[in-house]
């Protein structure tokens, strides 16, 4: 399975994962492409205020009050507002967070606020991919250089203990799925899915494990939004 | 699982995380304690099946239906039902809580029987005072490590 695919169905997640996993490969065999390249750079990104409000809205305002804010520039993810309690905040673009029809969806915008230990370990991996994207490669020579590097420990395993939060109440999902319920995200360097007890019949826990990035994603979904009103 | 279920879960867990949280200073201060000391220790047993259910009640049926289940006797908790998935369903009691928790030794309040399902990489914990947890092998009562290792 890869990144995206595990992207695609946490984005829909929520909603029954057997279903989503049956239904990958007539996704696969859709023969159109609405965002089948690359949009112009501009289109991808935001005011820069609006972009930090927007990460900041990942996560409640105790933590993202004071957490770094990184917004995208034209070669990458810069930091723009330097925190203090660990945590980074970020908009993340299609190509690390969509599913793959919607890769190159230039309305994608992703807000998660990553705790230390997944600031350490699952970012780097994610500012990567966007320095190969804004590079010029193409999404197959993304995910090689992606995996490629992981295997040679040039990127981090997941340090115990990651997670993000994903509250917000805003952003874009994809265009079928334009939002998410609020949930947190776990992190580990591919576990047995079991020991969480995942995607079984009424467990509130999903997962999906990235066998060639070695990474095991649970998804949780929360009560609130960020803003404190509750998700209905 | 419903949605709504779901979220009811989340809200029961976290109003009790809260109100253990915010019960902590003013415990600190108080000087009066509903249960100073231990009840009797009848007051703190269920009966066996109830426990079960309950403990099983912790999670998904797709998952503590193959669960252990430990059960609370006069002498510790008891391996009552051995699964096969590795996970332990069991209910709390109140000395689970923080040492200075008000109802520490309460022994009536629903609240402080807490069923809970405890995935596989727990080995050990200070929760389970009289048992240890051996992947792959039941529950061991503490007479069982004295056996195995001499008189501990």
């Amino acid at each position: 399975m890869t990144r995206n695919q595990i992207h695609a169905i946490l984005l829909s997640a929520f909603a029954p994962v057997a279903a989503l996993i049956a239904s990958r490969p007539a996704a696969a065999q859709v023969a159109k492409q609405p965002y089948a390249t690359m949009a112009p750079l501009d289109q991808y990104l935001m005011d820069r205020n609006a972009e930090i409000a927007l990460a900041r809205s990942a996560a409640p305002d105790s933590i993202s009050s004071d957490a770094d804010v990184l917004v995208l520039g034209r070669h990458g993810f810069e930091t723009t507002v330097k925190g203090k309690n660990g945590f980074v905040c970020i908009v993340e673009r299609s190509w690390t967070s969509a599913a793959d029809t919607d890769f190159w969806n230039p309305k994608i915008r992703t807000p998660i606020c990553y705790n230390p230990a997944a600031a350490h370990s699952l970012l780097p991996r994610n500012i990567k991919r966007t320095d190969l994207i804004l590079a010029g490669r193409t999404k197959t020579q993304t995910d090689e250089a992606v995996v490629a590097a992981v295997d040679k420990k040039e990127l981090p395993a997941m340090e115990p203990g990651a997670m993000c939060y994903m509250m917000s109440k805003q952003g874009y999902g994809r265009d079928s799925v334009e939002h998410w319920p609020p949930h947190l995200m776990f992190y580990f360097s591919q576990i047995d899915l079991a020991t969480w007890g995942a995607n079984l019949p009424g467990s509130p826990v999903l997962a999906v494990s990235d066998d060639q990035e070695h990474l095991t994603m649970f998804a949780v979904g929360v009560q609130r939004w960020s803003d404190g009103t509750e998700n209905r | 699982m419903k949605r709504k279920q779901t979220h009811k879960m989340f809200l029961v867990a976290f109003t009790f995380a809260a109100a253990l949280i915010a019960a902590r200073p003013a415990t600190a201060q108080d000087a009066k304690q509903p249960y100073p000391t231990m009840a009797p220790v009848e007051q703190y047993l269920m009966d066996r099946d109830a426990e079960i259910a309950l403990a099983r009640s912790a999670a998904p049926d797709a998952i503590s239906r193959d669960a252990s289940v430990i059960v609370l006797t006069r002498h510790g908790y008891e391996t009552a039902v051995p699964g096969t998935n590795g996970w332990v369903c069991w209910v709390g009691r109140g000395w689970m809580a923080m040492f200075d928790h008000p109802e520490f030794l309460e022994p009536k309040s629903s609240r402080c029987r807490l069923p809970q399902s405890t995935g596989r990489p727990l080995r050990s914990s200070v929760r389970l005072q009289t048992h240890r947890i051996n992947p792959g092998r039941p529950f061991q009562t503490r007479s069982d490590r004295c056996n195995e290792s001499g008189n501990r």
